[in-house]
């Protein structure tokens, strides 16, 4: 029982993916003869046949960004992250969506494999490696499968509804509080649960609600896109699933001591004095008095109020509240205070009322970072957002006008945008298309030349993101 | 299916379900009923997935379907209502697959036996089950509750609700190049090897307990604080945060607290609003409230370190007393009572009167405790009060009345260590009285045993008791001692009498015990005795002296 549980586990199947990543990377370096690619390919054959000993074939699928091992979809740790990453790319590069491995295959299955996967041309890879493989009998290999718009139809639709029903959800909830009236944390955790669960399987498309700001709620869609945005992160840094859920908590009420700030400050939509801004500075310590009268004293309230005590306290321990004992910051803080800076910075504000593009805000991010913000963690934020990140606006070579509708982690450079005017400016109705979709002789049909300002123009992207 | 044989397998299940929520909740984990419950369940679940692969149940207010059969029916709007239980959370249906493992099984039926009525949590079912991440349970949720309905298409049309004019497309283009908007190029950084080190190390250190850094962030809000609302308030922060450190266990965060404020309130130039705040959380930590919860903590079963525990009641004051008695009749495990023994022993000095109150308690156990904990302190004031408790009821604590008594050395003592003696309803009260006159060390002491030893009626006693006396006479090393043992050891008897023998066999004990080689040339003689325990102990006796004696070269 136990062998059989163990065989069958997630991690084994993780296990599996991480192997073929280092068995195919090894052969990028080193020819498949070479005792660094024997070993690699000795031990995912090794697993390999403790799996198939309990659950038959090894059926590897790509699927939008995530692999699924036999129908399951497999959450990774940070430590195959690499991995993981590498085979991703290498799929689509290779236009390779599942590979079927049957119970019977051996070594030199593996060595052919690997040998196709390695040596593949850049024009029509997955033809020369179907063919390659057609004298394999235990090893099959299936096209990529384009995303069918009607599934994403679907998706985008169910992400939708959740991202309104946060937004609702923390209206209601900051209501209350402001009211003095008892909030139920039962529901809070079932939201972020929801949202969380959105992240796992449609990171991007949440990601995306993210980008549609709004002037009037704007402090319910910043709660909710900070709580989004750092549980994207997260799940790249490799947390768990409850970690996913205390991280969405916790930054859901980072700002929460806003609300003890009076709104003529809040709202003022002039330059602010300086006793004006003393006040706006104890929003954080206001928070962690809130936090703490809402709910006793547990795990979750003590990180919500560390967070919301640390999201404006700088990496080189500047910022605010100033302190007289310096500490580290919290990594759910340091997590929290990119989230909340690049969707302010991306956000129209009373005080900011023109919102920075998205690539700019990373850039001034990019600059901040050692000082303002965690250099590490930006790293991954910035891999998690793209170059061009969902909202971006941009002119392609074919001169039409693109918006990124969803990034790629396989070709950062190639997004997924939504054609909104043709080479001559005609507006159309907008129509999506694969930046990374390559034309019969290789080349790629569109590429991006330029990113344009959608403040600057005044592009309402709501439009077409919803 | 035929026979329906899926439908009653489906029914067993739920009723292992019904089954398994009341003993997972009244037994503890290692209890036998506890496991064999989960197996139960486990192998009904293995028959049903014996006719089909999969479980799927419909769930509605008040019922459980399985397929079309109602295989449940409750209803009544209580958590006992298996499907009521189920439905208010939002599920709706739940679907077993054949593969799950014994594990999965168990971790569904620790959330649904959960006391969601009576237990603090922020969890509801479906949180927990998500939580839990199964891989072979399915579920479908209706979160319809949490929020307007409405809420979306009216924030939607709002988003939406400025158009985008044509011409502005034409008009971006014709601004061709359009400028202005200079190409912001971020570069996508490869995470090395190096930068997943520094990850995992953040993980690795994200995983330790946050409440210190938590406690700083108090102290930062208590020196920003200004009036005295404001005082007060941090405080009692700081006495959720204490409270919340003293369920987890978590002294050693208390005692730094406790450090901080102290020294905080030494300064003196903080006001007396200050003072007075710390002092309230102090006496907080000191309160009835805290020791019951330090006291759950140490009966759980996690292990203490005492260290820390004893650093905390230096802050205490008598008042901590009284509850930390009451803990000791409440407490379930002997490693529990052992860590407030040894607390009570630290804190007894405060206030003596109020530990010797502990001995009117109607727990024999709680009475022994308590006589232990005077003994410990070695206050003489103790005998007065255990001279009462000589005559108690029971055996265990009498027992413990005369060892402290015998330990604690006064010369009260010995008429009552005399007629324990002479009480022949407990042997092991009788042994407890030979030590402790032993413990007296006194003169008198010495002479009643002597007394006893040389009564004609020593010969009748029991082996053991016999031994005893001997054991304890070994205490004495002093030459008078020594020859009136070696006169015991060499004393003659026309005719082999058992009775002599085991007393010169003891005396070959204790002579052994006291290391005197004067008595070698007797014991030698000793070794060829006819009787056997003469015998033994006497070589036994001869190998002790002579290995001391190559000790000590």
């Amino acid at each position: 029982m136990k062998a059989k549980n163990e065989a069958d586990s997630p991690k084994t199947k993780s296990n599996l993916i991480n192997q073929l990543g280092v068995v195919l990377r090894s052969a990028e370096v080193h020819h498949v003869k070479n005792i660094a690619v024997g070993n690699a390919i000795n031990n995912f054959v090794s697993l390999l046949s403790e799996f198939v000993k309990y659950e038959g074939d090894f059926i590897l699928e790509l699927r939008g960004d995530f692999f699924f091992v036999n129908e399951f979809r497999i959450r990774y740790a940070s430590e195959v992250m690499i991995n993981f990453d590498y085979l991703v790319r290498l799929f689509r590069t290779l236009e390779i969506g599942t590979v079927i491995i049957k119970s019977g295959a051996g070594t030199n299955d593996i060595i052919s494999l690997t040998e196709a996967f390695v040596k593949s041309p850049a024009v029509n890879p997955f033809e020369t490696i179907q063919q390659k493989m057609s004298h394999v009998n235990s090893i099959t290999v299936h096209k990529l499968k384009k995303i069918v718009e009607e599934d994403l139809l679907d998706a985008r639709k169910m992400v939708k509804k959740s991202y309104f029903k946060a937004v609702s959800f923390t209206q209601g909830v900051m209501n209350k509080i402001q009211q003095g009236e008892k909030i139920a944390l039962k529901k809070a955790k079932r939201m972020i649960v929801s949202l969380v669960d959105h992240i796992i399987n449609q990171e991007q498309l949440l990601v995306s609600m993210t980008s549609i700001k709004s002037y009037d709620e704007y402090t319910y869609h910043h709660c909710v896109n900070v709580s989004i945005l750092a549980v994207a992160l997260g799940q790249r840094l490799g947390l768990n699933i409850k970690q996913l859920t205390e991280l969405g908590m916790v930054s859901l009420f980072h700002d929460i001591g806003k609300l003890e700030i009076p709104s003529r400050i809040l709202n003022k939509t002039s330059k602010l004095s300086d006793e004006e801004w003393q006040v706006i500075k104890k929003h954080p310590i206001e928070g962690v008095r809130l936090l703490l009268k809402m709910k006793h004293v547990d795990f979750i309230s003590i990180r919500s109020a560390i967070v919301a005590f640390e999201h404006h306290m700088f990496f080189n321990n500047t910022g605010y509240p100033r302190i007289k004992k310096s500490f580290p910051l919290d990594l759910y803080s340091r997590i929290v205070s990119l989230a909340d800076q690049y969707d302010a910075m991306t956000s129209a504000r009373v005080y900011s009322r023109i919102p920075m593009s998205p690539d700019k805000a990373l850039n001034l991010m990019i600059k901040q970072a050692g000082s303002q913000l965690d250099p590490l963690l930006l790293q991954f934020f910035i891999n998690m957002v793209g170059v061009y990140p969902i909202g971006t606006l941009v002119i392609l070579d074919s001169m039409e006008l693109g918006l990124v509708y969803e990034s790629n982690p396989g070709f950062v450079t190639r997004p997924r945008i939504l054609i909104l005017s043709d080479s001559n400016g005609n507006r159309v109705d907008a129509f999506a298309c694969d930046l990374a979709e390559k034309k019969n002789d290789g080349d790629f049909r569109r590429t991006i030349v330029r990113t344009l300002d959608v403040s600057k123009w005044n592009i309402n992207i709501a439009e077409y993101l919803l | 299916m035929e026979n329906g044989e899926d439908i009653k397998a489906a029914k067993i299940v739920i009723q292992m379900f019904l089954k398994a929520r009341k003993n997972l909740r009244m037994y503890p984990a290692n209890n036998p009923v506890y496991a064999n419950t989960l197996e139960d369940t486990f192998d009904k679940f293995k028959d049903f997935f014996y006719l089909t692969d999969k479980l799927v149940l419909t769930l509605r207010l008040y019922d459980i379907y399985y397929g079309e059969e109602l295989i449940y029916h409750n209803n009544e709007q209580k958590n006992d209502n298996l499907a009521f239980f189920f439905f208010k959370d939002g599920l709706r249906e739940l679907t077993f697959q054949q593969k799950m493992p014994f594990e999965e099984m168990e971790a569904f039926l620790k959330v649904i036996s959960l006391d969601f009525d009576n237990e603090v949590l922020d969890d509801d079912t479906v949180t927990l089950f998500w939580e839990n991440d199964f891989q072979y349970i399915r579920y479908v949720v209706e979160d319809e509750f949490l929020a307007d309905e409405d809420y979306e298409e009216q924030a939607v049309s709002q988003v939406k609700k400025e158009k985008n004019d044509p011409e502005k497309f034409k008009a971006i283009l014709d601004d061709s190049p359009p400028t202005g908007d200079k190409i912001e190029k971020v570069d996508i950084v490869t995470i090395e090897d190096s930068d997943l080190e520094m990850l995992f190390h953040e993980l690795e250190e994200d995983a330790n307990d946050k409440v210190d850094k938590f406690m700083d962030i108090l102290f930062e809000i208590f020196y920003k604080a200004k009036s005295k609302e404001e005082f007060s308030e941090v405080a009692d922060f700081f006495k959720s945060a204490i409270e919340y450190s003293a369920r987890k266990g978590n002294i050693d965060s208390i005692n730094k607290v406790l450090a901080r404020l102290k020294k905080i309130a030494s300064n003196d130039k903080v006001t007396d609003i200050v003072k007075e705040n710390i002092q309230k959380i102090i006496l907080f930590v000191g309160s009835e409230h805290i020791i019951y919860l330090l006291g759950e903590y140490i009966d759980s079963g996690e292990k203490t370190d005492p260290a820390p525990l004893k650093d905390l009641i230096t802050y205490f004051d008598k008042n901590a007393i009284p509850p930390f008695m009451n803990l000791l009749s409440t407490l379930d495990t002997i490693h529990a009572r052992k860590v407030v023994i040894d607390v009570l022993v630290l804190l007894c000095p405060k206030d003596f009167m109020t530990i010797t109150k502990g001995l009117n308690s109607p727990e024999w156990y709680v009475v022994r405790n308590v006589i232990y904990i005077l003994r410990e302190v070695g206050d003489k004031r103790a005998v007065d009060y255990l001279l009462k408790k000589v005559n108690h009821s029971d055996v265990r604590v009498k027992i413990e009345v005369i060892r402290s008594l015998g330990e604690l050395g006064d010369p009260r003592a010995l008429p009552v260590l005399i007629e324990c003696l002479s009480d022949d309803s407990d042997i092991q009260l009788k042994f407890a009285s030979i030590r402790a006159l032993g413990s007296l060390a006194s003169e008198d002491a010495r002479i009643v045993l002597l007394k006893n030893i040389s009564a004609k009626t020593f010969h009748n006693k029991k082996f053991n008791e016999k031994k005893e006396y001997f054991h304890v006479l070994s205490r004495w090393k002093d030459q008078e001692m020594i020859d009136f043992l070696i006169r015991v050891l060499a004393k003659k008897t026309l005719f082999s009498n058992s009775k002599v023998h085991e007393k010169r066999a003891c005396a070959a004990y204790c002579l052994g015990l006291i290391g005197s080689r004067d008595a070698l040339p007797f014991l030698y003689k000793c070794q060829g005795a006819g009787h056997k325990v003469l015998k033994e102990f006497s070589d036994s006796a001869i190998k002790r002296i002579e290995h001391e004696s190559q000790k000590r070269g």
